[in-house]
């Protein structure tokens, strides 16, 4: 019976096409959607390579970018820049010693602070410092709470140096300072005296040391400050010993012996100017400035008109000026 | 998910098991090829492992069954279908066997699968209620019922001839 049954039923196979169909099912319905899914699995590691990339790119840019400048003005002047985690990434010397110094000191990469550290501490700048020089330390950049912050710990960190100052600019005065070829410190520096006295090019200045450009501002400017309070004497009898070495050609010439008259004729409105520098001049000046200036001014040390008379009869160099005070 | 391999592995060694299920309940073609693709995408889509081959065959067997019964609950609720196609699909080519073949299929359907995996398969009746969770004794009274209507259907085809 049962032989029966097996032949009868053995007969009966699955057609070679109903196989194939079911398997091309099973293919289209399973199998390919699983490839798909293969396929998104790989374009969604592609998607996420290519936004890990971008990050990693973002952030090579964010290191890369300089956002705030720290400009180091002595004579050697250079400039720092620091990306947005304050590291050092620019070293740029503006001047022949800035550049020889930046060679010299490894600064690339390093926190500002150490770099800092590093500068005041290298040879060139002990000296300098030590021989009464001013050292100018300049911050600008695009992110004012980071230049604050910076100026703040540069401020805390130089407090034990008596001849370092620490301002703050911004950034487009770096841009320009950088398009006239000087570090932004020393610019800054060159702005004031230019707004002093508008002959001064850029030129000029680029050679000097931030020490011999404040001299010069101080020697236009400051006296009239100091005219106020007779300690001045001090300042104004320390510049021209320094312009007369080496500094500007003009004032030289004449600085040795008469300089405090000289300088007066450059500019018109220096006139109070020159009167408080002979009246200064009155002070310790019979002694060295010997000639006409001391016999005016010891006679009129407090009132213009009678100092005025008094030029016009025995001081003939200046005469034409103080003879419009006269007028 | 089973791979690939497995699937045609699975439709190589089961498909003349699925074919010949489908043979004894279905009537045309196209329905058995529904049955294949339903019981594949099932075994494909199983995500237990099989305890052994056998296990796996009464697995792939259940399937079959089930996935008939629920064709043709459908079917009849859904359309009719003339006697014709049963001749037309049936694979009958051998005459001698063909008798019994056809006693079977004009057996009612609930005989049907206990006539089969009784007589081809050659299960037990415990093995046969376990795959068709029946009660064993209901197995046996099926099996001697079928028996006696396939005597009867057999007798009265060699009276006839």
């Amino acid at each position: 019976m049962n032989e029966t049954w097996k032949k009868a039923f053995d007969q009966i196979h699955a057609e070679p096409e109903l196989k194939e169909h079911t398997r091309a099912y099973l293919k289209e319905k399973v199998y390919r959607t699983s490839a798909r899914h293969a396929s998104h699995i790989r374009r969604l590691a592609a998607a996420s390579v290519f936004c890990l990339f971008l990050c990693a790119a973002g952030v090579c840019y964010l290191f890369f970018a300089p956002v705030t400048y720290i400009s180091v003005d002595i004579n050697p002047s250079l400039e720092l820049g620091l990306n947005c985690f304050r590291r050092i990434i620019s070293v740029e010397g503006y001047n022949d010693d800035g550049a020889s110094l930046a060679d010299s000191l490894d600064l690339k990469y390093l926190d500002y602070m150490d770099a800092l550290d590093r500068i005041l501490k290298s040879d060139t700048i002990e000296t300098l410092l030590a021989g009464d020089n001013v050292l100018s330390l300049t911050v600008a950049g695009e992110s004012e709470t980071q230049n604050q912050e910076v100026l703040q710990d540069m401020e805390t960190s130089v407090s034990g140096y008596s001849n370092v100052h620490c301002h703050s600019g911004d950034m487009e005065e770096v841009h320009e300072a950088h398009s006239c070829g000087m570090s932004f410190g020393k610019y800054q520096a060159f702005l004031i005296l230019q707004e002093l006295d508008p002959s001064v090019t850029s030129e000029d200045v680029q050679d000097l040391s931030m020490h011999e450009i404040w001299s010069r501002i101080r020697q236009l400017s400051g006296d009239s400050s100091d005219s106020s309070d007779t300690g001045g004497t001090e300042d104004t009898s320390g510049i021209p010993e320094n312009s007369g070495s080496d500094d500007c050609s003009d004032i030289p010439e004449d600085s040795g012996s008469d300089d405090c008259s000289d300088v007066p004729e450059d500019s018109d409105d220096n006139c109070s100017f020159s009167d408080s520098l002979t009246g200064n001049g009155a002070g310790n000046g019979t002694g060295n400035s010997g000639s006409d200036t001391s016999e005016n001014s010891t006679g009129n040390p407090d009132t213009d008109g009678s100092g005025a008379g008094n030029s016009g009869g025995g001081n003939s160099g200046s005469g034409h000026h103080h003879g419009e005070h006269h007028e | 998910m089973r791979s690939e391999e497995e699937a045609n592995r699975a439709i190589e060694r089961y498909a003349d098991t699925v074919r010949r299920i489908c043979m004894v309940h279905l009537k045309n073609y196209s329905d058995t090829e529904d049955i294949f693709q339903t019981v594949f995408l099932k075994y494909v889509l199983y995500p237990e492992p099989f305890e052994s081959e056998e296990h796996e065959k009464a697995w792939i067997i259940r399937v079959t069954i089930n996935a008939c019964k629920d064709l043709l609950k459908s079917f009849f609720r859904s359309r009719t279908t003339s006697l014709d196609t049963l001749k037309e699909t049936a694979q009958v080519p051998d005459t001698e066997h063909s008798e019994l073949l056809d006693a079977v299929l004009s057996l009612p359907e609930k005989y049907k699968n206990v006539v089969y995996l009784y007589y081809y398969e050659e299960y037990s009746a415990a093995e046969i209620s376990r795959i068709l969770k029946k009660n064993v004794n209901t197995v046996y009274t099926l099996l001697t019922r079928a028996r006696h209507l396939l005597k009867q259907e057999l007798e009265g085809m060699t009276d006839n001839e």
